[in-house]
């Protein structure tokens, strides 16, 4: 865990703070961890795919660290407002992106509990509650596409890797059944 | 010896030890030279008298921050892309048209902008729609001059501003991210404000690229996108004009998009703001501060209805 999320969070820190060309480091710091988020969740559904998995590149890893970087994402903008419950409120129930970020995260929760052992144990069906990542995933693009004022380069990448990925699945699936 | 005597050759010389607040002066002095070397290449300084009606008197931000964190989408959509790719684009012989219901229709080039018009520093505080901002020491003339010289006819309501068009060069431009060339549009009663300037510099020096060269409105009342940069036309127009990110999002991109922090904006609170360089996130204030010299242009109007 060290390896696959303290030490990339330690890098984009310490690049954020002592980079004197970074004016606006909050949100800097915010769209970086949601951005590296996206890229640990991408991450896990590719390896299946590619059959190969160490100590770093792990589903379970990347998936943990997906989840505390999203953890870490909605932190900084809740102290980015100050905690004020008000305005986060607000946020929530008028602004598109801020309710598709929310969902996104309180999806994961199931996911991220029955990642540990002692959960496992006692949901028999934690497989089938780990599918929800494609729920998740479809509904952080939903969010980035909220977010963008105009340029969809970046979002439409991760769109076409989110259906490369579903469709190799799809196909080795029905290639498992024939 | 105690490890903690010094020798004599660890001691700092006196002379340079008394000196030493000038050193760290020169020092800064220089980056900040050779900073704006790069960042004003080949530009001259400007002639200009300083404001002191409508200037702010708040801390500006350093010329490194104006210069770096832009939104310029003609030269790439991220915060850092104008000044990167600042040499796409040219400059040389650039003209501004002006036409329309006008009784002068002329033409602008380079000379102009610096020579026909008083200019002056004006240091505004620039809020942008993204909930940043910054304090900025423009040097420009008021677009009353040029108004007054183009004598619009009685049919002229609006002013339409066009911005360059130029996608073999320009980056951005080579996508549809928004609809090119960005055009922006004023109420004639809000271009013939004394606020309402026309930018040809800024830090006493011709501006840079990627902050609209040669030739940009400012609007400081207004979210930063209606000032739009590196003019082309200006257009004297009857009817309401279109404006590129009414045209990309009509619910959040109003025509007046006056800075209003009682209005909710759909993608941004705008009740708050973080002045670059600062940590902490600030009040914003109506019109931006500039509640004085503005708020009877939209008296009896519905603000929410014309955001």
């Amino acid at each position: 865990m060290f390896r696959t999320l303290i030490t990339p969070l330690i890098i984009l820190f310490s690049y954020a703070l002592l980079n004197d060309e970074i004016f606006n480091k909050f949100s800097f710091l915010i769209t970086a961890s949601g951005y590296l988020a996206i890229v640990y969740l991408t991450v896990v559904l590719i390896i299946p795919l590619i059959n190969f998995q160490n100590n770093i590149f792990n589903t379970k890893n990347m998936g943990v660290s997906a989840f505390y970087l999203s953890f870490l994402h909605l932190l900084l903008y809740i102290y980015d407002n100050n905690f004020e419950f008000g305005f986060l409120f607000e946020d929530l129930v008028y602004r598109n992106y801020i309710t598709s970020g929310y969902i996104a995260f309180i999806l994961f929760l199931p996911m991220y509990f029955t990642s540990f052992s002692f959960f496992k144990n006692k949901f028999s069906n934690w497989r089938k509650i780990h599918k929800i990542i494609y729920l998740i995933y479809i509904i952080t693009l939903i969010h980035i596409y909220f977010v963008i004022k105009a340029d969809y380069y970046y979002l439409f990448i991760f769109i076409m890797l989110f259906s490369i990925t579903v469709l190799v699945k799809l196909f080795t699936i029905k290639k498992k059944y024939e | 010896m105690s490890k903690y005597c010094l020798k004599e050759n660890n001691v700092t010389d006196e002379k340079l030890f008394h000196q030493r607040r000038a050193i760290i002066k020169s020092s800064i002095a220089f980056s900040f030279l050779t900073f704006s070397n790069i960042v004003f290449p080949n530009t001259k300084s400007l002639s200009f008298s300083k404001d002191l009606q409508y200037s702010t008197n708040e801390q500006t931000n350093t010329l490194k921050q104006i210069t770096s964190y832009n939104n310029f989408y003609e030269l790439g959509s991220g915060k850092r892309d104008p000044m990167i790719n600042a040499d796409k684009l040219n400059t040389n012989n650039w003209q501004v048209t002006i036409d329309g219901e006008v009784e002068n229709k002329f033409t602008l080039d380079s000379d102009d902008f610096t020579k026909k018009f008083p200019l002056e520093e004006r240091i505004y505080r620039l809020r942008c729609v993204e909930a940043w901002s910054m304090v900025v020491p423009w040097i420009g003339f008021e677009l009353n001059h040029l108004i007054k010289l183009a004598k619009p006819t009685y049919k002229a309501k609006y002013i339409s501003f066009e911005s360059v068009y130029d996608p073999e060069n320009l980056p951005g431009q080579k996508r549809d991210v928004l609809a090119w060339p960005y055009r922006e549009g004023l109420r004639l009663d809000e271009a013939r404000n004394p606020l309402t300037i026309l930018s040809v510099g800024l830090y006493g020096r011709m501006l840079p690229n990627q902050n609209g060269s040669p030739i940009r409105l400012i609007v400081p009342w207004k979210y930063g996108f209606k000032s739009v940069k590196s003019i082309k036309r200006i257009s004297f127009v009857e009817n309401m004009p279109d404006t590129s990110w009414n045209l990309e999002a009509p619910k959040e991109y109003g025509f007046y998009s006056n800075v209003n922090p009682y209005v909710s904006h759909p993608r941004w609170s705008q009740k708050r703001e973080r002045r670059i360089g600062e940590f902490r996130k600030r009040e914003t204030l109506m019109y931006n501060g500039y509640a004085d010299n503005v708020a009877h242009l939209y008296e009896g109007m519905d603000l929410k209805q014309y955001f």
